[in-house]
């Protein structure tokens, strides 16, 4: 069967079969990833995820495959639902769409504040 | 200046358009009355002037007024949120433009740990290229993986401000206590709270650092304080486990070791039992910043059955 890495088709693959199907693509044995990787993905970890027993492998994995297969990183996170909508996230929840060194998380109207803030802060620099 | 052109159609618009108006005159019976009943036209087409007009300045001045006032409302609940949202961030990496925002108001050696926190961020592709995407998009990290990349940009801030193990290195070479970390803090420009929990979690001996916040009183019950943080050695963990201590009173068996008045306490015995139910004589002593107060205990022998001092549950 010829390994099928479309991006249409894997929309609708779990993400166990995405990688699944793109290593065989790339005619690589799971001993092979955890060669290049250096084991930082081992063979029996990388099985476990193929056969989606690891729904949600750490992102550091995630780059690690997307580097060797040449796939998209971002692609492979927002499968293994590390990616989220903005709009979706709860009050209390952590915040994660700016990269912040804080105590406390920010809600979502004040983290979107915030973006616009920085928007506006960027916007200023370019014109002085 | 000639206007431009305001009524050529060809044929075919024209015939539709002139077919609709004769059938408002029809409907109007207003043929051959002059001037044109302007008043039948529009009731025939079911049609009111409106009694409030947009020409009136009246409306024209209440909407403005209107507006004003939700756009000041607007906008103090906009100054509100990015007061609350400062307030809550000490440090801000911005992908787009590889620059870092840092909170100058706190001090100088949480202001180098900040801006290591911020590099890791940086530095580290799997979070970088996220922030980036952000920047373009209506998505976020989902909340548990927000605070992965958080751990790990502070465990990338504390590789690079210890220089691996650099400081355990030096920090073996120096006397064993409190002091060690609090003269190291400076060597190594970090805060007193960083270089007490480095040297907790990289001493080879067993030992635990508690991170406390300042005292406080309360009334009734006297001075307290509550637990910030516990950090204890790999080798205190197997053998005692990790505390559960969440305040400390007076009267607890760390009580007597709190600063209250001097900056740091004498070394102070007390009994800690440990994961196999033996009884250890240990030794605990404090120290306080203005933001923190940290309390270093370590074992120092095994007892027997016979001698009793104050003791602390652990594990």
């Amino acid at each position: 069967m010829a390994a099928d890495t479309t991006e249409k088709n894997a929309v609708k693959l779990t993400l166990g079969q995405y990688l699944s199907s793109i290593r065989r693509d790339r005619k690589m044995t799971l001993r092979q990833v955890e060669q290049i990787t250096n084991k930082d993905v081992s063979n029996a970890y990388l099985s476990q995820i193929e056969n989606d027993k690891i729904k949600q492998p750490s992102p550091n994995v995630l780059y690690a495959l997307a580097e060797i297969y040449k796939i998209d990183y971002e692609k492979l996170m927002e499968m293994a639902g590390h990616i989220a909508p903005a709009k979706g996230r709860l009050e209390g929840q952590r915040h994660g769409r700016l990269a912040t060194f804080a105590e406390h998380s920010l809600t979502p109207e004040e983290e979107a504040e915030l973006v616009d803030y920085l928007n506006w802060i960027r916007s200023r620099k370019t014109q002085t | 200046m000639i206007r431009p052109d305001d009524c050529s159609l060809s044929a075919e618009d024209l015939r539709v358009i002139e077919r609709r108006a004769r059938d408002i005159l029809n409907r109007a019976s207003a043929w051959d009355r002059l001037p044109t009943p302007i008043d039948d036209i529009l009731a025939a087409a079911n049609l009111k002037v409106a009694s409030h007009s947009i020409f009136d300045p009246k409306s024209i001045m209440a909407f403005v007024e209107e507006k004003t006032a939700i756009a000041a409302r607007a906008l103090k609940s906009a100054g509100l949120r990015i007061k609350s949202a400062i307030s809550k961030v000490l440090g801000l990496y911005d992908a787009d433009e590889y620059v870092i925002h840092i909170d100058d108001t706190v001090t100088t050696s949480k202001q180098t740990f900040l801006k290591l926190h911020e590099t890791g961020h940086h530095e580290l592709p799997t979070h970088r290229k996220l922030f980036r995407l952000f920047q373009d998009c209506e998505k976020t990290l989902a909340p548990e993986t927000a605070d992965q990349f958080d751990r790990e940009a502070n465990n990338f801030a504390r590789f690079v401000l210890f220089q691996d193990n650099t400081f355990a290195q030096l920090a073996a070479d120096c006397p064993f206590g409190i002091k060690t970390p609090i003269n190291l803090s400076k060597k190594f420009g970090a805060s007193v709270y960083a270089s007490a929990r480095e040297y907790a979690r990289t001493n080879q001996r067993a030992c635990v650092v508690f991170v406390l916040e300042p005292i406080e009183y309360v009334q009734g019950s006297g001075a307290k304080a509550d637990v910030r943080r516990i950090e204890a050695s790999p080798t205190f963990i197997i053998q005692f486990g990790i505390p559960t201590e969440t305040v400390i009173t007076l009267d607890h068996a760390l009580g007597p070791v709190l600063p209250m008045y001097s900056k740091m306490t004498k070394p102070h015995s007390l009994s800690v039992v440990d994961l196999n139910g033996t009884n250890h004589e240990c030794l605990a002593e404090g120290f306080k910043t203005p933001y923190n107060i940290f309390i270093l205990l370590y074992p120092v022998r095994p007892l027997t059955g016979t001698i009793i001092i104050p003791g602390l549950t652990t594990g």
